[in-house]
């Protein structure tokens, strides 16, 4: 495919995956990116092997993204905003640069790989954001980046009772996703193992309504490592601060038809995968409505000839998947080309 | 080059795949274990200057030899003999096994007693007179109870207990432990199974008790964990559901092939350095239902990256970590197959004399570490070259303290990553670093290490993948072992054996790199100067 130029929005696991793909087929790729660095969200996750790899995928961010810096077919512009994008045989795209400098550029295609958004807990009872021990599982992900053992946000202490709750924004009529984010129970229950392993004096409660088991060996993982983690089938209600500082979180335990009450050093909600919006009013610009799931889906793109969609911007997906899912999409966008 | 592609399959899997090669102008040769029927290929099976796709039915495949861009596969047909067909690709594309739970739930298919892809039938062919009970005392799916199910085994429990609802009016009740809603759109099928009336009940901790009376009849007792209560079910239909297992003949294919497996079975192990399609061997490919559970758009996905691998393939186009790759000597070779029984990539050829097949070779060097007689060398840039690069003795001591000159061995693919991170990061990695990045840890040989002591550094230290993260598989196995071999006879000749040190770190552990660092740094104070370098400087 010479000289033919494709732009990429977004240059997390699946902009970067689709780049090198299509740089491989001889394209030209433009991609930019909106953050400082590339990788997107799981860029900052952390590695959750112990003494073994937990297959989590997050490592192979970093060789996506060594081999999009190092291929000449590849131009990247971190911290770039889209301006204007119009289609006529060809897109013509403008963009902002780092320096706020106007760039235009006209595209035979485009990928849109904006990624997803965490959904924000904190209109839900569990304290996000007015007690600081609760935190989200991109916060811990983060964290678990930088320290060995985890620490309590709020003073630094090794936490003895860490608590789970999953599904907090999935799964959830309320706000009107009807979708399971499919990556946290994994996420999830690898930094449960990976803290657990680090210091045998925590104690992790994992608070869920089913457990997804995703991935190839992810089942066997699951059955070894679900006896050190306490497993209660059980959404939480309201999470209280007591006055020395600990959580308490207040919950129905079905084995015992009670309700509980039960105190935690720190609490990690796992967030929902959601959609991003539009693109900076990408999609409106092409005439395009909000799609049905909240995602846009191949189907959903289909009006727009050379519009196309990677990765969790269609819908949430491991890291694996991702790629998986980006290099199909360079396949369909080299298709679409070659009948130009 | 032309690509010329053996499929393996004779599902809606392996068909796509020879169409999408099609399109791409690749030519298929199709192996099916049975007859594909002319209504389940594509239309148009050839392409203009090629030969398309050609068919073999009733045929199985017995044999490989040869390796990427040259493969002779022997292909044993129903009737005829073997043949012998030559390929530069191969894709394994095998539909899923299913096999039914009845002895899982203690029960025997009856009137009474039924399997998901019975139920499953019936619903498709629904011209086939379906007699279900007038409402009574309804119909129960049992799924993933016992053992965890999937979201393909889910969708169509889902599926079929909403039309059974709809259609047929039944009870249905679905008993079930985790509800495995991850797939697409499995969430919104579930909420819309529930609002048409399907019940759920749903255990993990207390499992339910199933019996079967001798007339076939099914009565489970159950404890609904969120809603606390207790259940008797006489159900008038129990469908049961399904374990989807790789096939016999996949694990054949998986001998053939000598490819890798994981823990359930499924092709290539679960290796993250990999694209999900790719396997140990180079040219090998497989896709869908063949390498793990999928759903149906992950089964696209894996076609449209097959097809993409093989179009790089055939323009020469393929990833590798090194440069360099092994080449056995023509006179000295000693036979002992080390190298043969070792490589992870099976890139050595055994015919007259040993050799290696260079397309197939990911240049890993764990055959030329090994090898005993020491016959295997590189092509182009190697190890040694990079050994060379090492300067240890101009380097001296502040006048103050003793400053470790340590050499780090990184795996390209992990540490060295991190390292290049963590330089941009943080520049205060200590000064007496040297860094060596290597294609895999496995290529560090007994030698290397023992070499780059004699130039005098204080310490070393072979930086590897996790287990299970190695794109070698077992390089870094390797590695450990040969440092535990080298620290032996370095404490036997009285030097501390606590100056070679391995550690596993993952690509995206920047800070972790710096901490391990740090920490070796801290070990050799320490211990102190190595006499060598001691003595060099003299
Ligand atoms: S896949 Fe995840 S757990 Fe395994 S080495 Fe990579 S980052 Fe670590
Ligand atoms: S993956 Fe687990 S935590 Fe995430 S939405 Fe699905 S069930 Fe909930
Ligand atoms: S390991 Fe060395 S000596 Fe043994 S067969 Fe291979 S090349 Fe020959
Ligand atoms: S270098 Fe590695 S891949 Fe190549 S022949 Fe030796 S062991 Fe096999």
């Amino acid at each position: 495919m010479p000289d033919k130029n494709v732009l990429i929005i977004g240059g997390g696991v699946a902009g970067l995956t689709a780049a090198i793909e299509l740089a491989k087929l001889d394209c030209h790729v433009v991609l930019i990116e909106k953050e400082k660095s590339l990788g997107g969200h799981a860029g900052q996750f952390t590695c959750k092997a112990t003494d073994e790899c937990a297959k989590c995928g997050a490592c192979i961010v970093e060789e996506k993204i060594d081999m999009a810096l190092s291929h000449a077919n590849i131009t990247i512009y971190n911290q770039a905003r889209l301006a204007a994008i119009s289609r006529k045989d060809r897109f013509a795209v403008t963009f902002f640069t780092e320096k706020d400098a106007e760039q235009s550029y006209d595209a035979d295609a485009v990928i849109v790989a904006t990624g997803f958004q965490a959904f924000d807990p904190v209109d839900k009872p569990f304290g996000y954001k007015r007690f600081e021990d609760v935190i989200t599982n991109l916060d811990l992900e983060k964290k678990l980046r930088h320290e060995i053992e985890v620490k309590r946000p709020s003073d630094g202490i090794t936490p003895e009772k860490i608590a789970f709750i999953q599904c907090v924004g999935s799964r959830d009529s309320s706000v009107n996703h009807l979708w399971c984010s499919r990556v946290c129970c994994g996420s999830a229950l690898r930094m449960a193992n990976l803290i657990n392993t680090r210091n045998k004096n925590t104690e992790i409660s994992f608070f869920y309504i089913d457990v997804q088991t995703f991935g190839k060996d992810f089942q066997f993982y699951y059955d070894r490592i679900r006896d050190r983690i306490r497993m209660i089938r059980a959404i939480p209600g309201d999470v209280f601060r007591t006055p020395d500082g600990q959580l308490k979180l207040e919950y129905y335990l079905p084995s015992e038809g009670k309700q509980i009450e039960e105190l935690f050093d720190m609490i990690v909600l796992s967030v929902g995968i959601i959609p991003v919006g539009t693109a900076d009013g990408m999609m409106e610009k092409f005439g395009l409505e909000q799609p049905k799931t909240g995602f846009p889906d191949e189907e959903f793109m289909r009006p727009v000839a050379g519009l196309f969609a990677a990765g969790t911007s269609k819908g949430p997906k491991t890291i694996t998947e991702a790629v998986a899912d980006a290099g199909r999409v360079a396949l369909d966008v080299v298709h679409y080309l070659q009948k130009q | 080059m032309t690509g010329r592609v053996c499929i393996a399959g004779d599902g809606p899997c392996a068909v796509n795949t020879a169409k999408e090669l099609l399109i791409h102008g690749i030519d298929t040769v199709l192996v099916s274990r049975r007859k594909i029927a002319q209504s389940e290929l594509p239309d148009n099976m050839s392409r203009e200057g090629g030969a398309g796709i050609s068919v073999y039915g009733n045929a199985e495949i017995s044999g490989c030899s040869g390796c990427v861009n040259d493969f002779r596969i022997t292909i044993h047909q129903n009737g005829a003999g073997a043949i012998t067909e030559n390929v530069t690709g191969i894709v394994i594309a095998e539909e899923y096994q299913r096999k039914d739970n009845f002895e899982t739930y203690g029960l025997k298919p009856s009137h009474a007693v039924t399997s998901l892809s019975e139920m499953v039938r019936v619903m498709e062919n629904k011209s086939d007179q379906v007699a279900f009970p007038p409402k009574g005392s309804g119909i129960l799916f049992l799924t993933g109870c016992f053992q965890e199910s999937n979201p393909v085994v889910l969708y169509d429990v889902m599926n079929c207990a909403l039309q059974l609802r709809k259609e047929y009016h039944q009870d249905v009740f679905i008993l079930t432990g985790n509800l495995k809603v991850a797939g697409e759109g499995l969430e919104a099928l579930y909420r819309q199974t529930r609002t048409a009336g399907v019940f759920y009940i749903k255990v993990n901790q207390v499992l339910p008790e199933i019996e079967q009376s001798d007339e076939g009849k099914v009565t489970v007792s159950c404890q609904d964990e969120i809603l606390h209560t207790a259940m008797r079910l006489s159900p008038d239909l129990v469908v049961v559901d399904e374990t989807l297992l790789p096939s016999e003949y996949l694990m054949k294919l998986a001998k053939v092939f000598e490819l890798n497996q994981d823990k359930a079975g499924f092709l290539q192990s679960d290796n993250v350095h990999r694209n999900p399609v790719f396997t140990n061997r180079r040219g090998v490919l497989v896709v869908g239902p063949s390498r793990g559970i999928l759903e149906r758009r992950e089964i696209l996905n894996d076609v449209g990256n097959v097809t993409i691998a093989m179009m790089n393939q055939i323009r020469g186009k393929i990833d590798s970590a090194s440069v360099g790759k092994a080449r056995i000597g023509v006179v000295e070779c000693a036979r002992c197959l080390t190298c043969f029984r070792i490589c992870p990539y099976k890139a050595i050829r055994l015919e007259d004399r040993v050799t290696v097949y260079e397309d197939a070779c990911e240049g890993c060097g764990i055959c030329i570490a090994e090898c005993p007689r020491e016959y295997i060398t590189w092509t182009g840039p190697g190890m040694a070259d990079e050994l060379e690069k090492i300067q240890i003795s101009g380097i001296a001591d502040p006048a103050d303290r003793f400053s470790p000159v340590m050499v780090a061995f990184c795996c390209q693919r992990s540490a060295g990553r991190s390292v290049r991170t963590a330089k941009d990061r943080s520049p205060e990695l200590p000064e007496g670093l040297k860094i060596v990045e290597v294609p895999c840890a496995g290529g560090i040989s007994t030698d290397h290490i023992l070499r780059t002591f004699q130039k005098g550094a204080d310490g070393i230290i072979l930086l590897t993948c996790h287990p299970g993260n190695c794109h070698s598989e077992v390089g870094n196995q390797y590695a450990k072992s040969r440092a535990d071999h080298v620290g032996k006879r370095l404490s036997a000749m009285g030097f501390e054996k606590e100056r070679l040190q391995v550690d596993t770190i993952a690509a995206n552990m920047d800070r972790e790199f710096v901490r391990v660092i740090n920490s070796f740094q801290k070990k050799l104070m320490e211990i102190g100067p190595s006499l060598i370098r001691k003595s060099l400087k003299h």
